[in-house]
Formats: C-alpha cells, structure tokens, sequence
C-alpha cells in the first residue's frame, strides 16, 4: 500500500473521530511515511501493521466502537486472504462455481444488453458517427488552413517581385496560417483523434467482455 | 524479543527518548528499536496518551516544505520518568537477584 492510498484509508474509516484526534493521526502517519523515505512506502506500509487493526485500536482509544461490528472486518479480511491464497490460479471459474448468484447476474446483464439493443444501438451508433465527424470536421479545418497557409505562401513569393508591399503582407498572412496550424490545430487534432480512439476502444472492449462472458457463461 | 514489554515500560522509553533530546515520531520509533521490536502505529496511541495526560506536548517545526511535530517532555513528565527510573531500577534488581541467581547479601541482612 502506498502513503496516498494509507492516508485516504484511514481518512475514509476514522470519520467518526473528531475533527482534531484525526488531524492528529493523519499528520502522525503521514509524516512517519515522508520520514521513512518516498523510495520505501510499500515497505513502511508492511511495517505498520494491517490498517484495519490501526483503526480498530485508533476508534477503540476513543471510545468509539468500531463500526458496531468487528466480526465483519475480521471476516472480510479472512475471507480477502484465502481468495488471494488459494482460489487466484483459477480465479474466475471458481467464483462462478461458488457464486452462482453473480453468474445469475452476469446473465442478466447479457439478456438485458441484448433486451434493450433497439435503444442502445442507436445510440452507439449516433456516438460513433459523431466521434467521425468530429475528425472529419477537425482534419477538414487544419487541412484548409495548411492550403490557404501554402497557397498564400506561394502567391507571396510570386507577388513579392510584382509588388512588395503586397507580397510581403501574402507571405506573412501564409506564414501565420501555418503557424496557427503548428500551435493550435495540431494539438488540438492530437487530442480529438486520442478521444475519439479512446471513445472507440472502449466501446469495443464492452462489447467484447460481454461476448466473452457470454462464452464463458 | 522474548519478553513482552508493559505499556508503562514503553511510556517510560518514549519519555527517556523525548527527555534526552526533542524529537519527532519517525525517530522516537527508531531509538526504541534498538532495544524491542516496535511500529511507529504501536507508538501512536502511546504518544498521544502521554500527550493527553500532560506528560509530553508538541510544535511544529518546518523541515524540507512540511510541517514535523517535535515532542517535548514537560515538568510533569519530568517527574514521571524520574519516577519511571527508579521503579525500573527497582525492578532490574529484584529481576536480576533471581533470573542470575545474584546474591544480595544486602537484602538478606
């Protein structure tokens, strides 16, 4: 366990602690993890102890019971422990087999995807034709702002011997469509095309967690 | 360590290490490892009991950007761990006389 993840730990279970006791213990640990060095932070974490009997004995110093019932942190641990310790080799199908309940529910949720795909098909499709047009709309800009950059450029060069003034001022409004393009249109490109594969990605990996669930079901 | 070590001793290690020099809970843990095997969540309520009871009290110092709270032993508490050390002593004597088969020709008397 990291210090972030430590601290916020017990932040969320000392709630009920007044306000200076958990100050008090918030700082206390922190500063035991910062003094131990930012290099050794799973190390120091072991050290400390399991978290859960810190808070037990923190609440229990302050006349706090703990929770109203300690069984169900000693049993949610035990439990935790022996998942880890025997059932991860093959952790999916024996959660199926002990858990016909969560198979139930995977099910269900299949049969609801499926239910309701005049809703949601629409919908994904609308969310996808939208991602690609937004590409489209975001290449279109920058590829028009390249041409008019080059084009501008181009007549600049050519005017610059006919008339000067004239040419120069072409040049430079080339130059500066070219420079919008490199500081504004290309991040701006980078972003939406990450968005939109990211969008895409993760619509394809929903889609194919429930078609291997359904396999495995 | 073999021997389980009382809340009173482990108060009056914490207030020996406080008393020789001020000093912060990371260092107060690592002093008192030297001699049993201690986490600083151990110490924790420790601290904060001794604190409660006037015995030890704190500020802040600034070190490295953040804040580090030094413990400080108070009158009282000089007077606690006075106490603490001749029971200690007290206790070493007796403990010793049986566990090293030691003579105390004195006691006999």
């Amino acid at each position: 366990m990291k210090r972030i993840e430590f601290i916020t730990e017990l932040s969320r279970k000392l709630y009920k602690l007044p306000k200076e006791e958990l100050e008090s213990v918030l700082s206390y640990y922190d500063e035991i993890f910062l003094d131990a060095g930012i290099e050794n932070e799973e190390e120091t974490a072991e050290k400390l102890g399991n978290i859960d009997d810190i808070i037990r004995q923190i609440l229990v110093e302050n006349n706090i019971e703990p929770d109203g019932k300690p069984e169900y942190y000693v049993d949610s641990s035990k439990q935790n422990q022996q998942k880890s310790n025997t059932y991860q080799p093959k952790n999916e199908s024996s959660d199926f087999n002990n858990k016909p309940k969560s198979g139930m529910s995977a099910a269900a949720k299949i049969l609801i995807a499926v239910l309701t795909f005049p809703i949601w098909l629409p919908v994904l499709i609308v969310i996808v034709s939208l991602a690609f047009a937004l590409l489209v709309t975001v290449i279109a800009v920058a590829f028009a702002f390249a041409v008019a950059g080059v084009s501008c450029i181009v007549v600049g060069i050519i005017t610059l011997f006919t008339a000067p003034p004239i040419g120069l001022t072409t040049l430079g409004i080339g130059f500066v469509f070219l420079g919008i393009i490199g500081l504004i249109a290309s991040p701006i490109l980078k972003a939406v095309f990450n968005s939109v594969r990211n969008v895409l990605n993760s619509i394809f990996s929903f889609l194919h967690n429930i078609i291997d669930r359904r396999r495995a079901v | 360590m073999g021997f389980p070590i009382s809340a009173g001793l482990l108060d009056s290690m914490v207030l020996a290490t406080v008393n020789a020099e001020d000093t912060y809970g990371y260092e107060i843990t690592q002093n008192i490892r030297r001699a049993v095997d201690v986490s600083e969540s151990t110490l924790y309520p420790v601290l904060r009991r001794l604190q409660k009871s006037d015995l030890l009290e704190t500020y802040d110092r600034e070190f490295m950007g953040r804040n580090r709270r030094y413990y400080h032993v108070t009158s009282k508490g000089e007077l606690a761990l006075e106490q603490y050390r001749k029971e200690w002593c007290d206790h070493k004597v007796k403990v010793d006389s049986i566990l090293m088969n030691e003579v105390e020709n004195n006691e006999k008397n």
